[in-house]
This record gives C-alpha cells, structure tokens and sequence, in this order.
C-alpha cells in the first residue's frame, strides 16, 4: 500500500510536471518527444520495464552505491525507504505517462482562451498568469486523472510486488489466494478497496477547494 | 576413446540473412511516411490525376476512376506512419501463427538435449546465450528460443484473440442493448459496466482462473480474459449508439416508415463501424498484455498447476510466450536473455496491435482523430 501510494504520488507530480513543460510549448521539439515517450510508458508492459529497472538496479547502481536496493527475500520486515525507490519508479511510469498526456490535453484547451490572452494583454507576469488563470482551470482534469492513474497502478501493483519481492498487498493477495485463503484474500480486497475510496474522496475534496464552480454544482445538485 | 560434442545445423533462413536489407526497408517506409505527412496538405494527388488525365485526353467518368481512388487511398495509407508500421506488425504475426516453419529456423521438436555443444571452437552447455547459430540463445532443454517464440505465436495470440471477441460480443451486445432501449434495463446494465470497470482485469482474470484452475485448459483462460474488460466497449457502443439515434438522418428513416432491423443494418452499425474496429484492436493488445503478465507470475495455459517452479527444474508443454515467461524471473541476472526474450515479443504484439488501432482510427475517421 505504502509503494501503491508513493508510485501514484511520484508518477502525478512528475508527469503533471512534464505535462506542463511540453503542454505550454505546443509544437516544441521538447513536446513531441514527451508525446512518444508518454505513448510508450503507456504501452510498455510493466514487468519488462521492472525486469531492466531490477537489472540495472542489481547490476550497477548497488554496486556503485554499496547499498542493497532490491532485497531478494521478502520476510524482512523493517522498513528502509532506499529499497522503495527502485519499485516506485517502475510502477510510477504508467500514472506518469498518462497524467502527462492528460495535462497536456488540459492545457490546450486552457491557454487560447479569452482570460488567458487578456492576462497577458494586461501586462502580467507570467508567473502569475500561470498560477491564477492556467493552473486553477485544469485542476478539475487532472486531479480526476488522479483517480485513474491510481487505478493504473493498482492492476500492475501485483506483477511488481512479486517481481521485486515486496511484501505488500499485491504480493500477499497472490500468495493468499494461491495458498486459497479466502479470508486473507477479503481482508486484503476489502483494504484495497478502502484505499480506492478514500483517494477518491481526498481528491473530491481538493477539487471543490480548488474549483469553486464544483462546489456551487454540487451543493445545487444535492 | 573421442567423444564428439555435436554442432548446430547452421542456420539457413531467408530473413535472417537479409535481415539489414529488412530493416532497412521498414526505415524507409517510416521515413518516406513521415515526408508524404509533411507533404500531404500541399499535393493534391487527385487533382493532378485529373489535371494528368486532361492532358492525356483519356476518359473522365462521373466521380473518381478506380486508379485515381487507387493511387489516393496508397498515398493515404502510406502516410499514416502508426497503420503502415502496425500492419506490417500484424502481417508478421499472422504469417508467424499460420506458417511458422516457414520463418522458424529450425524444427519445432529439434531437441538436442541437455549435452554440451560446440558453438565457435568451444564447448558450451545449455542454455547458451546469444550466439551465431542460436540468435536468440536456448532453453535448458537446448532448444531454440527463437523457434519457440516463432512456434508459440499461434496459442499466444490466438488464445488473446478469441478472448477479444468473447469481450468484443458481450461488450457490444450489452451496450447495443442499452443505447438502442433507453430504459430502465439500459441503467442497470451501466452500472454492471461500471462495477466491471472497477476492478483490475489483472486481478479478476489470476482470481478467476486460479480458483478454477488453469488445468482445465482453454475455457478457463478464454472466460477469464473475457470477462472482464467489456466495460470500455459497452460504454463506447452505448454511447456512440445514443448519439446516433439523434442524429437527424435516423429521424427521417423513421419517418419513411424504416423497420428497427434496416435501421440497425443500414445507419446503426456503418456509423459505429468506424469506432469499433480500432477499440477491437486496442482490446486485443489489452488481452496480450494481460495474457503475458500472467504467465510472468505462473499462470500459464497448458499447465498442470499453478506454479512459480524455476524453469531449469520443468519442461513447459504448450509452446507459448507466457509459458516461456512463467519461472524465469530468478534466471534474469545469470541468464537475462530466458525472461528477455519472450517478453520483447509480448511487448512487439501489443506495440504491433496498439499501432494498428491508432493507425485505423485515423484512416476511418480522419476528422475526429485531427
């Protein structure tokens, strides 16, 4: 859970990051090359990313580093925040791609409208353009492909788990319902399931804070 | 008293050894598909057949001639980069899964055992890493990588296929039946739709047939995949149907007295056509994908049991990618090429499918896909 979490969160910041480095240069080189790249982090299977993320992990990096990233038995309890870094970064590649191309689609809708060109035409900063006119009306976009990302990651969450010999939901969902451990198997379901919900009300929160044209709709609609 | 270690029969098919003139050819096309885009808003090919059959004071019939349609519809295809490439893919494959000996480069059953061989002036045993008479390397069992994967396309992707038109069947059925009666029965469908939706197809198809059991074969394997991404279809279908039945073309069918069946025939399904084909082929590499990160965790079509056994120590039975997979993982530091190599072809199939889907689009429905 604690991997699922910290992938999703990885995989929105930098995707919503390089979403909004090629989404404000439309027709850059920087953005077609963010457009294939998210096309290929979409399609990649997970496991042959996290088969050359382990190789490379076991291989050079730990060597270099003197530090064991990738644990090969999965019993060990304690908690070293290295070991997470290896698995997070394969599981955020697909949240990452997606929420790239979903900023991007945000953004050109956003910046030829008609507050954006009056912003500028009133002379300010682009800085401020982008925090009070850009960034507020492609929250609601986004942070909905919050949910979605998360979604993403949870149904690789297994294969990488089991890859890296993580002892987290997906490695012991499996093991239980091989072993046909029904009760452990809802347990973990019904935990995952949790998580699921209670995201997705953190980000219907956010939303009406941010959006406050959300809020009016629902307080109307309820 | 020699003993003699035996030698590979040396290899002797066609595309591997025009294999730079190969890709070559597949470079130019990509190439030469990116010029014509560039070119293509600027020449109007039609226009200069036109303007070319004046000159020559050939026929002009009413509408296009078949070479002017011809010529138009290649410029078409060859500009569209991600169909020419994603054809080429899928041709490949096709020619894989129907004829495989006639690209594998040796003999399905060729097994020369567990013995050393002699591979360049020296003795090695299996699995032997990539070399000259074994490009992709060899199993334990001192069979060919290469012609396994070759071999195993047939079960692979015939197995993900039918799984798609399983999906493809229940997915359209439900959201025809629910765009085309709007009613109380349409809600009830969306919302199983949406409960489908929300869990993971990974998790429902290693459920699903993990408590049946993958020895049961075929069914087990094609209900489990197909069970389980129809959501996206009935959502398309049902959309794409409500929108058409607004459409105003509909209304004056009804009014000149149409039957359901003709409207169905005649106005429904050629404009939900054009939608259909490429989401069939994006589910198709969906399926793959799923097929394969299965077999990467054990659960592979053909087995007795479910199991995560390392691959030195059992013999798979059915050639196919994900049982290739299935116990390779602990091999992947001394031997990176055994989990390598069928996962690259995994990943060649869904590249292969996914371009072909996007590519489709764009030859079917130009405006939307600009």
């Amino acid at each position: 859970m604690l991997l699922l979490l910290t992938s999703v969160a990885l995989g929105s910041l930098i995707g919503v990051g390089l979403g909004l480095i090629s989404g404000l240069r439309p027709g850059s080189r920087i953005a077609g090359v963010a457009s294939y790249v998210s096309f290929l982090g979409v399609l990649t299977p997970s496991f042959l990313l996290g088969i050359f993320v382990l190789l490379a992990f076991v291989r050079y990096i730990s060597p270099f580093f003197g530090i064991r990233f990738v644990l090969l038995d999965p019993s060990v309890e304690i908690l070293d925040p290295r070991r997470l870094i290896a698995p997070a970064l394969v599981l955020s590649v697909r949240p990452m791609a997606y929420m790239a191309q979903v900023t991007i689609g945000a953004l050109q809708e956003v910046i030829h409208r008609d507050y954006v060109r009056t912003a500028y035409a009133k002379g300010l900063r682009y800085r401020s353009i982008l925090g009070w006119h850009i960034l507020p009306n492609i929250a609601l976009p986004v942070l909905t492909a919050v949910n979605s990302s998360f979604f993403f990651a949870l149904s690789s969450v297994f294969v990488i788990e089991w890859l890296f010999n993580w002892a987290g939901v997906g490695y012991y969902l499996l093991q239980a319902v091989l072993g046909r451990d029904s009760i452990q198997a809802s347990y973990l379901l019904v935990s995952i399931a949790a998580t699921l919900f209670l995201v997705n009300v953190l980000i219907r929160f956010a939303i009406r804070q941010i959006d406050k044209r959300m809020a009016a709709l629902e307080t109307v609609a309820t | 008293m020699q003993l003699r270690a035996p030698t590979p029969p040396p290899v002797s098919v066609w595309w591997m050894k025009y294999s730079w003139v190969l890709i070559g050819l597949v470079i130019a096309l990509v190439v030469l598909s990116q010029v014509l885009r560039q070119w293509l808003p600027h020449v109007k090919v039609s226009a200069w057949m036109r303007r070319r059959a004046l000159r020559d004071r050939t026929e002009i019939r009413l509408g296009r001639s078949v070479t002017e349609r011809a010529v138009t519809g290649a410029v078409r295809f060859l500009s569209n980069t991600s169909l020419v490439l994603g054809t080429l893919i899928v041709l490949v494959l096709l020619v894989a899964a129907f004829t495989p000996q006639a690209l594998a480069p040796y003999e399905k059953d060729l097994d020369i055992g567990r013995f050393l061989q002699m591979i360049e002036g020296e003795l090695r045993a299996p699995p032997i890493p990539p070399s000259p008479p074994y490009p992709l390397g060899t199993d334990h069992e001192g069979r060919d990588v290469l012609t396994q994967i070759i071999y195993g396309t047939r079960l692979t992707l015939g197995l993900a296929l039918s799984a798609t038109v399983l999906r493809l069947m229940i997915g359209v059925g439900l959201g025809g039946v629910a765009g085309w009666r709007q009613s109380g029965a349409s809600q009830q469908i969306l919302s199983l739709a949406a409960v489908s939706a929300s869990v993971p197809s990974l998790l429902f198809a290693y459920l699903f047939i993990v408590s049946i059991g993958p020895q049961e074969g075929f069914g087990v394997f094609l209900l489990g995949l197909a069970l389980t991404g129809w959501a996206e279809l009935t959502n398309l279908v049902n959309g794409a149907i409500a929108w058409i039945k607004a459409q105003p073309y509909m209304e004056g069918a009804r009014t000149l007295g149409s039957t359901p069946g003709h409207l169905i025939r005649r106005h429904v399904f050629p404009n939900l056509a054009p939608q259909l084909l490429p989401a069939f082929a994006l589910e198709l590499s969906a399926a793959t994908l799923i097929l394969a990160e299965l077999g990467f965790i054990g659960i592979v079509f053909g087995e007795r049991a479910p199991s995560s056994i390392p691959q030195s120590l059992r013999v798979v039975q059915a050639a196919e990618w994900g049982g290739m997979l299935s116990g390779s993982r602990l091999l992947l530091f001394n031997k990176p090429w055994l989990p390598l190599m069928p996962a690259l072809a995994f990943l060649v199939a869904i590249l292969g499918f996914n371009l072909f889907g996007i590519g489709l689009r764009g030859w079917l429905d130009p405006y939307r896909s600009s």
